[in-house]
């Protein structure tokens, strides 16, 4: 009887000794990035690719490449605005290339724990003026909020007419 | 003198292997402690009250800034094999769980039996027990900062003042261990001990917006899984005594 117990304890041990750290499964939704959807802004129903890139005004890399008619790129959640530079390329022309400094504007940061492996993540609400620009504007038109509240990923936040 | 190295040297290793070669089965009947009283009668019964500490924890706290902590150890001999035991201690530990920097303080108590299936030489009193405990902490956790998880690396900050920095509601986990450990003297009267534990998570409360990661005398809490494992080395000092005998 007792010889048993103490197997049991010895295989408990050894199974503790290997235990497996949690991993947080990618699959798990993290902070949510803005999505943003680019649309013709002489025709708003309509979206309209754009091509070149996006730079946080601070960093010194770019953060993507934009090709096609959808942008997704994380914010500054210590702060209420992140400026990004979005350098366009001007496909009208040619050549050349529009370089608009836009600052998106959100508030009501708000932080959930979710578990040990994962930690915590926040959502944040768009301002009623999600854009300004920080200089006059070459490419940028204007923009619409599509979901105000940004809680996950699913469906595009935010629409920018060019 | 030989005797001493020997334990010493036992202590050391710690094989579970090595204690099946000592146990002999026991009938369970015959743990009822009538059975085990020294049939002198004309001798009373001596008990030992032995107390101590752990070391791991003071010294740990000496080369460790991020961990200060304290164990008080006790037991009291009722007869050679039925000891009732008991671990008071406290702990302030911070610590890094992913992306969170949190420090947990609080003390707990764990109040149980070890029953001695080693039968010792006369005049001996070293100890190859198993040991039940049922224990309880108080604890609180204080977020001290943490980075948000986000599958974008881009921007990466780290929040250390508002949103969920600061620090949590008192917490209470309640656990059983079961224990594994030896006892040995060294000098007359002082004994070395070391056990390992295994904890079961009883009761597993958590904070607002937080999780109990840690619990001090559990150590780590994961999540969907109420297993613990710990361990302790004892120096303890032993005072036997007796009770003096009522004239009839």
């Amino acid at each position: 009887m007792r010889k048993i117990a103490l197997y049991l304890f010895t295989l408990l041990i050894l199974l503790l000794s290997c235990e497996r750290d949690d991993i947080c499964d990618l699959g798990t939704p993290g902070t949510p990035r803005l999505i943003v959807r680019l649309y013709d802004a002489e025709n708003p129903t309509q979206l309209k690719s754009a091509s070149g890139y996006i730079q946080e005004v601070n960093k010194e890399n770019r953060h993507s490449n934009i090709n096609g008619d959808s942008i997704a790129f994380p914010l500054l959640l210590s702060a209420n605005a992140t400026r990004y530079v979005f350098v366009i390329e001007n496909s009208e022309v040619g050549t050349g290339t529009f370089s608009d400094t836009l600052q998106f504007n959100y508030r009501n940061r708000k932080d959930t724990y979710t578990r040990r492996a994962c930690g915590i993540i926040a959502e944040y609400t768009l301002d009623k003026t999600p854009v300004t620009p920080v200089n006059p504007p070459s490419w940028f038109v204007r923009s619409e909020i599509l979901i105000d509240t940004l809680r996950n990923e699913e469906q595009a936040h935010l629409a920018i007419y060019h | 003198m030989k005797n001493k190295h020997i334990w010493l040297f036992t202590i050391s290793l710690f094989l579970g292997v090595w204690i099946f070669g000592q146990t002999k089965d026991i009938p369970p009947t015959l743990i009822n402690t009538a059975t085990f009283d020294i049939p002198e009668k004309k001798e009373p019964k001596t008990y030992a009250l032995r107390v101590g500490l752990d070391i791991i924890k003071p010294i740990n706290s000496q080369f460790n800034s991020d961990f200060q902590g304290l164990e008080l150890v006790g037991d009291l001999r009722l007869n050679r094999r039925i000891f009732v035991a008991a671990e008071i201690g406290s702990e302030k530990k911070t610590q890094q769980s992913e992306l969170i920097n949190f420090t947990t303080s609080g003390s707990y108590i764990k109040v149980g039996v070890d029953y001695n299936f080693f039968n010792n030489w006369k005049g001996l009193n070293n100890a190859l027990y198993l040991g039940l405990r049922l224990a309880r902490s108080l604890h609180t956790h204080t977020v001290n900062s943490y980075e948000l998880y986000q599958l974008d690396q881009y921007l990466i900050e780290t929040t250390s003042e508002g949103f969920l920095v600061g620090e949590r509601e008192q917490l209470s986990n309640g656990w059983i261990e079961l224990i594994f450990g030896t006892k040995v003297q060294l000098l007359p009267n002082f004994y070395a001990g070391i056990s390992a534990r295994l904890n079961i998570l009883l009761s597993n409360p958590q904070p607002k917006n937080f999780g109990n990661l840690y619990a001090p005398g559990f150590n780590k809490i994961t999540d969907e899984n109420k297993f613990g494992a710990g361990f302790n080395y004892t120096l303890t000092y032993s005072l036997p005594f007796r009770f003096r005998k009522k004239k009839d």
